[in-house]
């Protein structure tokens, strides 16, 4: 690929790769030196980028997620032991917990925005990453398994358990606006 | 379901899966063949289920709704942009076409030719460092010697001409002026004790301190210094932290000297002191090996 193709690509998914340190920094400075070393290792590996059907934006979304790992350890911010995530104090479900009965469906989600906003943002790290790789940045299980150097199927066992905390924070909310229960149907 | 759950590859759907996993994956679009099947023959015995996929399905686009935020800052789009010009060296701004090009106000103006003239100054800078280039003495030949260590150079030359060029640029970005407040900030940014600033002593006074994005992306800093009772004699002090990397392949407390394209212009001194990149731009040869001292860096002045 020329370069300056590859710069072109790279430099549309730039609010991407932004919006995605943002995310993992939680500081504009930060997010603003992630990008930057994002973009350097990416031009400095161009040759080895290989094309496997999803684009650049992955590979892109694997560099950032590189790039923050390792400045996390140099800032030796240890990660969460998974054990802590079952934590009762932690918020989250047990895994395998049945889905709250009742119907998110008939929930109007323009009235819910800033409350679901902030369940996002404070679900773990782990949870939401995950998460909004596959709600706004479209990736599919493959292609977030890949970034997150995870398992697929720990992918999706993350994401089933954060649309779970969502659902479970969101509960307040669906009995305020009297969202009618039940009605999700069993048989597994 | 157990977040570690065998599959027969770890890149690949799990081939068998229960109720629920069939309808989340129905929803996120990610079912084989035979899954789809297998969900057509589900939702024709419950029906009912049609309501859990358009339930994630509706999450889904609620949660890109609410977090899709803003577009990149224009700095953090400039800062890119400079970064593809110092690194392609030969490339003009106007190869990196497509969309995003449209909202760079970096361009336009004055701006522009800055940046231009940044690239042209690293293309002879990498010209030049490569034939004359070298820590004195016995240093590697190569330092400084592939385009990363040239776009290092090449912004710490920008940044200190530029804040010397502009009073209104020196003012906004190295805004801590006090040395009290300047220790202050400097210790707790980058972790080290910052108590030797005060350079009184070698009749330098501080006139500024404050962050700057030396490429390599991790916490940098510039200061300038004005020698006392001389009006225009500066110097500039950049503090890196270290990427830990061999990119930049200096031995720790060898000082290194870089000369400028332009023989003119005050030559670059370089050292890495206790997990800090330091680069001192002075026509002052004292200067580098004062903060060395100050420092408590071994190896002699840059010789």
């Amino acid at each position: 690929m020329e370069r300056s193709e590859f710069e072109r690509l790279a430099l549309e998914h730039l609010d991407s790769v932004h919006r995605m340190a943002m995310h993992l920094a939680a500081d504009p400075d930060i997010a603003g030196d992630l990008v930057q070393e994002t973009y350097l290792r990416a031009l400095k590996w161009a040759e080895r980028f290989e094309e496997k059907g999803g684009g650049i934006r992955p590979w892109l979304f694997t560099i950032l997620h590189n790039v923050h790992r390792t400045r996390l350890k140099r800032e030796s911010r240890a990660p969460t032991a998974v054990g802590d995530f079952y934590s009762p104090d932690a918020g989250s479900p047990e895994p395998g917990a049945a889905t709250p009965a009742w119907n998110l469906k008939s929930l109007d989600w323009e009235q819910v925005d800033e409350r679901l906003k902030a369940a996002i943002d404070d679900l773990r790290p782990e949870f939401r990453v995950i998460l909004l790789l596959w709600g706004v940045e479209g990736l599919k299980y493959r292609q977030i398994a890949e970034v997150m150097e995870l398992p697929i199927g720990t992918v999706m066992s993350r994401l089933h358990r954060a649309r779970q905390m969502l659902a479970v924070s969101l509960e307040g909310v669906v009995n305020e606006l009297g969202v009618r229960a039940g009605e999700v149907s069993s048989g597994e | 379901m157990s977040e570690q759950r065998p599959h027969n590859e770890n890149d690949r759907l799990p081939e068998q899966l229960s109720v629920s996993e069939l309808l989340r994956c129905a929803a996120d679009d990610e079912l084989t063949p035979a899954q789809q099947r297998e969900l057509e023959q589900r939702l024709s015995s419950h029906p009912d289920d049609r309501g859990r996929i358009e339930t994630d399905m509706s999450l889904r686009q609620a949660v890109s709704r609410v977090m899709a935020g803003e577009p990149a800052p224009d700095s953090v789009r400039a800062g890119v942009l400079a970064l593809f010009a110092e690194q392609a060296g030969v490339d003009t701004p106007a190869t990196v076409g497509g969309p995003a090009t449209t909202q760079r106000s970096f361009w336009a103006g004055a701006r522009r030719w800055s940046a231009v003239a940044a690239v042209l100054l690293v293309m002879v800078s990498v010209f030049l460092i490569a034939s004359q280039r070298g820590r004195l003495g016995d240093a590697p030949v190569d330092i400084f010697g592939d385009a990363f260590r040239s776009s290092i150079i090449a912004h710490v030359e920008r940044e200190h001409d530029r804040c010397l060029a502009t009073d209104d640029y020196l003012s906004r970005k190295l805004s801590i002026n006090e040395t009290d407040e300047a220790q202050a900030f400097l210790t707790k940014y980058l972790g080290v004790d910052f108590s030797w600033l005060c350079l009184d002593h070698v009749q330098y006074e501080l006139v500024g301190v404050g962050r700057c994005k030396i490429p390599g992306g991790d916490q940098a800093v510039q200061a300038i210094y004005r020698r006392v009772g001389e009006e225009g004699s500066y110097f500039s002090l950049f503090i890196q932290k270290d990427r830990e990397t061999p990119l930049i392949q200096i031995d720790d407390d060898r000082c290194y000297q870089v000369p400028r394209n332009d023989q003119s212009q005050p030559p670059i001194y370089c050292w890495r002191s206790n997990d800090l990149i330091y680069y001192v731009v002075s026509c002052d040869p004292d200067v580098a090996g004062s903060i060395r001292r100050a420092l408590g860096c071994s190896g002699g002045e840059a010789e």
